[in-house]
C-alpha cells in the first residue's frame, strides 16, 4: 500500500514542484504588474466575490429548501442543484450563451429591458456563479440536514419560533459547513475558465480573468503565465487550509 | 395550576389515546415497547397532530381537528434519552435558551439560567460546552434548561435509559426534586421511577391508556398482569369464599386481605404473590396455615442467581423464584407436576 500511496502523492506534488521550480522569483513583482496581468488578478478578484456572494445569497436559501424537502421533486433538486458540478465548463458556458447570449431566448427579453450579458463582466460572474453555487449547495445542504430534527425539535419545545431557531440554532450550526462551501465555491470560481471563455469570451479588463490571461500568456510570455499560477496555486491552498480548519471544528463541536 | 387531557386519535398509529393529568401531578407513563407511549409525549408536545380529537393543557386547546397551536407556543419541555445540548453554546447559554426566546433580556436570562444550573448542582460547569460533559452531567444540564423556560407541562421519556445505574440513580434523585408540584408525563420502564417520582401511573397498551390511577394503589393492588409484572408479583384472579379466593371450583387461595380494597362477600378478587415467597415441592407437604397448590411446570427461566420457574396453577399463570441449585437438587423440567407452596402471609387478597 506505501509504495502506490507514495507514487500518487509524488504525482500530485511533481508538476507544482516543477512549476515552482521555474518561477524567477527576483522578477515576480515586475511580472505581475504588468497592465495585463493587474488587469487580470483585479477582474479576477472582482468577479469571485461577486459571484461568491451571489452563491450564499441564492445558494443558501436553496440548501435549506433541499434540506427539508423529501419525495421525488426534493431528489430532482438535489441532482439539479448538483449538476453543473459534473458539467464539463464549455457545455455549461454554451447552455448559458443559448439561454441568455444577445439573440437567445431569455438574452432577447433581457435586450429588450437594455440588459446585454453576453460577452461582459457580467457574463463572467453569471458564468462563475453557474458553475461554483454547486459547491456550496451541496456542502451546506449535508450539515443542515444533519442538525435538523434533534436540535431544531429541541429548540421549538424550549419556545423559539422558527425564525429563532433558524437564527440561534441551525444557522450557527450549519456555520463551518457554510464557509467550507463558500471557500469552496470562491475556489471554483477562480479556477473558471471554460465557461466564462465560451459565455462571457476573453477582452482584457472586462472579461479577460486570471486563467484565460493564463492560458493566452503561455504562449507569448510564459514567465507571466507561471508568476500568474503560482499566485492561483498560493490562493488555492490558503482556501483548502480554510475549509479544513472549518472541518474541523466541526468535528470537535458535534 | 394547569391540568393535562388528551383525548385524541392517531389512526395511522394505531392510538386512540384518553388520559388526564391532574394540575402538579407527575404520571408514570408505562406499558410495553410500541404501545403507544413516545406517540402520547408527541400529541402533547404538538410534534404530531390528532386525526381526531383534542389535546388541551389547561383552558387552552392545543390540538383539534380544526388546529394546532405549533410546538414553539405550547410551553410543554420535552426530555428524552439523549440529552441534545446544542454543541456551539456554553452551558450557560444553552439554559437560558429558553428565557431568551421568549423575550427575556440577556440579564434575566442569565440569572435564571444560574438558577436553575445550581437547582441540578451544575453551577460550576455554567461555561463549558456539550463534548466536554459527562453522560450525567449533560443529562442534568438538559433538565436545567427544560425548566428554565417555565414549561406548563413537562414531558419526560425515558431520560435515564442511556445511562449507568449509579448515574440514573443521580438523575433519578434531581428529577424526583426539581418536577414536585409540575405537571409532568414521564414515560418509563423502571418500577423505581414510579414510587421516586411519580404520583400517578397509567398503563398503554396497544394504543390505547388501559388502567390510570395513583402508584400506591396500582402498585400495591395491580390489577393487570403488565403492572403485576412491574411491582414483582403474579396474579391470581378469583372470586370470595368465606374469606378466602376461589381461583377454580375447590381451589382456595388464603392471605391477608388488604384493608384498602378488601374482598367484598362473593365478589371477584386477586391474589398478589411474590415469586420469591412460592416455594416448589415434589411431594405434598402437609402442615398450614400454607397454600399447597398443584401445578404444572410450563418453563424455566435462568435469572441470574435464581431461576423463575412458570407454572400452571387451575389454568392461571404463577412464578416462583427458586435457586439455582434448588431447581438441580430437584431436578426440575418443563411439564413436570409439582406442589407449589406460599404462606398465607405473603399473599394479599383484594377485590377488584
Amino acid at each position: 500500500m506505501a509504495v502506490p500511496a507514495g507514487l500518487a502523492a509524488l504525482f500530485l506534488a511533481v508538476p507544482l514542484i516543477a512549476m515552482f521550480g521555474r518561477v524567477r522569483w527576483d522578477d515576480l513583482p515586475t511580472l505581475l504588474s504588468s497592465p495585463a496581468a493587474v488587469d487580470a488578478l483585479w477582474l479576477s478578484l472582482r468577479t469571485c466575490s461577486a459571484s461568491t456572494v451571489l452563491c450564499l445569497v441564492l445558494g443558501l436559501p436553496l440548501a435549506m429548501v433541499l434540506a427539508r424537502s423529501r419525495g421525488r421533486w426534493a431528489t430532482a433538486g438535489r441532482i439539479l442543484a448538483s449538476l453543473p458540478m459534473v458539467l464539463p465548463p464549455v457545455v455549461a458556458g454554451l447552455a448559458l450563451l443559448v439561454a441568455l447570449g444577445r439573440r437567445a431566448w431569455l438574452g432577447r427579453h433581457l435586450s429588450v429591458l437594455g440588459i446585454d450579458l453576453a460577452f461582459t463582466t457580467a457574463a463572467v460572474v453569471v458564468a462563475q456563479t453557474f458553475v461554483a453555487m454547486p459547491y456550496l449547495v451541496v456542502s451546506v445542504e449535508g450539515a443542515l440536514r444533519s442538525a435538523q430534527d434533534e436540535y431544531e425539535v429541541v429548540a421549538a419545545t424550549l419556545g423559539a419560533s422558527p425564525t429563532t431557531v433558524l437564527r440561534r440554532v441551525t444557522l450557527p450550526l450549519a456555520a463551518p459547513a457554510i464557509a467550507s462551501g463558500v471557500a469552496l465555491a470562491f475556489a471554483r470560481a477562480l479556477g473558471e475558465f471554460g465557461a466564462t471563455l465560451t459565455f462571457a469570451g476573453s477582452l482584457q479588463g472586462t472579461t479577460q480573468t486570471l486563467p484565460l490571461e493564463i492560458y493566452l500568456a503561455r504562449e507569448s510570455d510564459r514567465d507571466v503565465a507561471i508568476a500568474l499560477s503560482v499566485v492561483l496555486v498560493v490562493i488555492a491552498a490558503g482556501l483548502i487550509a480554510v475549509t479544513s480548519v472549518f472541518s474541523r471544528v466541526r468535528g470537535t463541536s458535534s | 395550576m394547569t391540568q393535562v387531557i388528551v383525548d385524541a386519535a392517531l389512526v395511522d398509529r394505531g392510538v386512540s389515546l384518553d388520559i388526564s393529568v391532574p394540575a402538579g401531578s407527575v404520571t408514570a407513563i408505562v406499558g410495553p415497547n410500541g404501545s403507544g407511549k413516545t406517540t402520547l409525549l408527541h400529541l402533547v408536545a404538538g410534534l404530531l397532530r390528532p386525526t381526531s380529537g383534542s389535546v388541551r393543557v389547561g383552558d387552552r386547546t392545543l390540538s383539534d381537528t380544526g388546529r394546532v397551536v405549533p410546538t414553539h407556543r405550547r410551553r410543554v419541555a420535552l426530555l428524552t434519552q439523549r440529552s441534545s445540548l446544542f454543541p456551539h453554546l456554553t452551558v450557560l447559554e444553552n439554559v437560558a435558551f429558553a428565557p431568551t426566546a421568549s423575550g427575556a433580556s440577556r440579564a434575566a436570562a442569565r440569572v435564571r439560567a444560574l438558577q436553575e444550573l445550581a437547582g441540578v448542582g451544575c453551577a460550576d460547569l455554567a461555561s463549558r460546552r456539550a463534548h466536554e460533559l459527562s453522560g450525567g452531567q449533560a443529562q442534568r444540564i438538559a433538565i436545567a434548561r427544560a425548566l428554565a423556560g417555565d414549561p406548563l407541562v413537562v414531558l419526560l421519556d425515558e431520560p435515564m435509559a442511556g445511562l449507568d445505574v449509579a448515574v440514573a440513580t443521580e438523575i433519578r434523585h434531581v428529577l424526583a426534586e426539581r418536577l414536585r408540584g409540575r405537571t409532568a408525563l414521564f414515560v418509563t420502564h423502571e418500577v423505581l421511577d414510579l414510587w421516586t417520582i411519580a404520583d400517578r401511573v397509567a398503563v398503554v397498551d396497544a394504543g390505547k391508556v388501559v388502567e390510570s390511577g395513583a402508584v400506591e394503589d396500582l402498585l400495591i393492588r395491580p390489577t393487570s398482569t403488565f403492572l403485576a409484572q412491574l411491582s414483582g408479583l403474579t396474579l391470581l384472579s378469583g372470586v370470595e369464599c368465606d374469606g378466602d379466593l376461589e381461583i377454580a371450583p375447590g381451589v382456595l387461595v388464603q392471605g391477608l386481605s388488604d384493608p384498602g380494597q378488601p374482598l367484598t362477600h362473593g365478589g371477584r378478587g386477586l391474589a398478589g404473590i411474590p415469586p420469591e415467597a412460592v416455594a416448589l415441592h415434589l411431594q405434598q407437604p402437609g402442615g398450614s396455615p400454607r397454600n399447597v397448590l398443584s401445578a404444572v411446570i410450563t418453563s424455566l427461566e435462568p435469572r441470574g442467581a435464581v431461576v423463575r420457574v412458570r407454572l400452571d396453577v387451575a389454568s392461571q399463570q404463577l412464578a416462583a423464584d427458586i435457586t439455582t441449585q434448588s431447581v438441580g437438587g430437584l431436578g426440575l423440567h418443563p411439564g413436570q407436576a409439582v406442589w407449589a407452596v406460599v404462606k398465607a402471609v405473603q399473599v394479599r387478597l383484594y377485590g377488584r
